[in-house]
């Protein structure tokens, strides 16, 4: 058991991060009411982007952040403004398959670009020997993408709760027909949350290439892990997100370390079948 | 109700015309019974006449692949087209059949045909059992849970090792016969043949059932579930028809495929890749018609083969590409994908002779 603080402390870094993927996806979800299904494919962008920042450019994934975020964001704000948004007249089938077409449309690009090889960053200022604290080993890179993830999500947080147009978009997530009344046009809403829910993506993917590696497929396990998280946490609610993504964290180490390392995310997503079935509103989400 | 969840399209039916109208309104794409003779006539001449036209292993071989897709396609449709329960995750139950077959032939040996049977009836077993919680979503979660299903299934598949882990499993050869399922001619006129006769079978049973109450059952959940249970459907039972009728035609291609290349191994049988290619096939074609798989199989194999021939080794991932498109662009601008585009033209024909 002398492990466990160990395996805790890993299982609350990754939490963080996945806390900061999951915001991204609440976001869009909570304002605009479409699951993207190529949430993970925005976490693969991101991660090249950072690689090609370093391996062309020599930046730092630390000073890459505001590249990848932008790039990322660009891609949601095409994706809205392209397919997104006539599909939303449509019906649940249209919206399923527009970003599912979009997970597919990512993936097919990031082959054709990159190849099928894994690739990694190396020598970032984020990477090094570990930090002892407490008796707890906490590897740099992981407590870099830890701490980055946080102050991100207070960074959304602030906008949400404390800016105008924050509100402007949470009054769009709530009613849109009653924002549209109050003069908010839901049109440009539904393109910030793509924004905004794509910068936060690009942000964690620019903290996780450090430690993971990089390819075309990178991004199935983060998308199902942030859906996953989403719903456990109460679609739209960042407090849930926040919560749930330190539950997942710790489950996907704790199984892993104490049972068989395969089948830590074997575990997620059984648990996600559990929590959709049992409170399908979320593990804090009111009805 | 418990899993009534409020954010996503289940909410939906507070918006648009009254429920019993649409219902009224939804109408089956099957046509008059002489209608339907010409779009069958078409598909038996055509699908008929190929393999004696083009004589090629290789445009042999393509002919089963079609064919293969075109009963995942169908099967899928049934359920994701018709009854609007959208699965991402059918690879599971490819795998499952795939599995079957191969395990049948390497590890117990005993007949590919009781091989088949036994996955499609696993299929159905499982559709069953996984219908019984998440058949309590809609619309988003139902999909999302659908893939981490197949995921779960990828897991256990790659680290289980009686069934040959990551490497997979090989069927071993047999003397050429229908019993054995294994022909080693150059050509592949018996695979071909059966597995056309597979579709057929498959598109009568579709359209008997379209035509039966089972249909408008099926199309009434789809268009509004909470109206359909209120008029007296009993909305799960039929849900899980459809499941279980979706789950066995594709586990039925699966264990084909299988004894067709005579290897299987988890990702390429459960992979999220396979559940993507039985939608794009479906989705392209027309997710609200019969023959819409069909049409969508040929385009997705002659699409593919032309990019390959074309561009290569690049080719699959190039395919990826312009695939997410089409399906982004039909989700957008024509759910009913080329079926739906060919009733826009024919309109627009009639339209400009009658002037």
């Amino acid at each position: 058991m002398d492990q466990l603080p160990q395996v805790i402390a890993n299982g609350l870094l990754l939490g963080a991060v996945l806390a900061l993927v999951a915001v991204g996806l609440t976001l869009i979800f909570g304002v605009v009411d479409v699951v993207n299904f190529a949430h993970g494919e925005f976490v693969m962008a991101g991660m090249y982007a950072a690689f090609f920042a370093w391996s062309l450019f020599g930046l730092d994934p630390i000073l890459a952040i505001p590249i990848t975020a932008a790039i990322v964001a660009a891609i949601g704000l095409a994706s809205y403004a392209s397919f997104v948004r006539p599909a939303l007249r449509g019906t649940l089938l249209s919206q399923i398959f527009v970003t599912f077409g979009l997970l597919i449309f990512l993936r097919g690009i990031a082959q054709v670009a990159f190849g099928p090889n894994f690739r990694s960053i190396s020598g970032s200022v984020l990477g090094g020997a570990s930090i002892q604290f407490l008796g707890v080993a906490l590897p740099r890179p992981q407590l870099a993408a830890a701490v980055g993830s946080l102050i991100g999500m207070g960074l959304i947080s602030w906008f949400v709760w404390r800016t105008r147009t924050g509100h402007a978009l949470m009054a769009t997530a709530q009613d849109r027909d009653a924002a549209a009344l109050m003069g908010i046009n839901p049109n440009r809403m539904f393109g910030l949350a793509w924004i905004i829910g794509g910068a936060a993506t690009g942000l964690a993917a620019a903290l996780l290439a450090v430690y993971q590696p990089i390819h075309p497929t990178a991004g199935l396990v983060f998308g199902l892990t942030a859906f996953i998280i989403v719903a456990m946490g109460g679609f739209g609610s960042i407090a849930g997100a926040f919560v749930a993504a330190m539950l997942v964290g710790l489950l996907e180490n704790v199984a892993g370390f104490y049972l068989n390392p395969a089948y830590k995310h074997l575990w997620v997503f059984l648990l996600f079948i559990v929590v959709l079935v049992w409170r399908p509103q979320g593990l804090l989400g009111r009805r | 109700m418990t899993s009534q969840i409020s954010t996503s399209g289940a909410g939906r039916g507070d918006t648009g015309p009254a429920p019993t109208a649409r219902l009224a309104s939804a109408q089956l794409d099957t046509g008059g019974t002489r209608r339907e003779l010409l779009p069958w006539a078409i598909f038996l001449a055509s699908f008929g006449m190929f393999p004696v036209l083009f004589t090629s292993t290789y445009a042999h071989n393509l002919g089963v692949l079609v064919c293969l897709t075109a009963i995942m396609a169908l099967g899928w449709n049934l359920l994701g087209g018709f009854a609007g329960q959208i699965s991402l995750g059918h690879a599971l139950f490819f795998g499952i059949g795939a599995y079957a077959a191969a395990v049948g032939g390497d590890i117990l040996e005993v007949n590919p045909w009781l091989s088949i049977i036994a996955g499609m009836v696993l299929a159905v077993i499982l559709s069953s059992l996984i219908g019984i919680p998440i058949f309590r979503l809609r619309g988003h979660y139902f999909a999302i849970t659908t893939i981490a299903i197949a995921e779960i299934a990828l897991i256990v598949f790659l680290n289980w090792s009686w069934v040959g882990g990551a490497t997979g499993l090989s069927i071993p050869l047999q003397p050429d016969s229908l019993v054995n399922l294994q022909w080693s001619g150059r050509q592949r006129w018996e695979y071909y043949y059966l597995t056309l006769g597979i579709v057929i079978a498959i598109l009568i049973a579709t359209r008997f059932i379209l035509r039966s109450r089972i249909g408008y059952y099926l199309i009434a959940i789809r268009e509004d579930q909470a109206a359909a249970a209120a008029l007296g459907v009993p909305v799960t039972r039929y849900k899980q028809f459809a499941f279980g009728f979706s789950a066995a035609a594709v586990a039925l291609a699966g264990g084909l495929f299988a004894q067709y290349v005579l290897f299987v191994d988890p990702r390429s049988t459960f992979g999220l890749i396979i559940s993507v290619n039985i939608i794009i096939a479906a989705v392209i074609g027309g997710v609200r018609s019969m023959w819409g798989p069909i049409i969508g199989a040929v385009v997705f194999y002659t699409l593919t083969e032309f990019t390959r021939l074309q561009f290569g080794g690049t080719g699959n991932a190039l395919n990826l590409v312009f695939y997410g498109l089409l399906v982004m662009a039909i989700a957008a601008f024509e759910p009913n994908g080329l079926v739906g585009l060919g009733a826009r033209f024919r309109r627009l024909m009639l339209h400009w002779r009658s002037r």
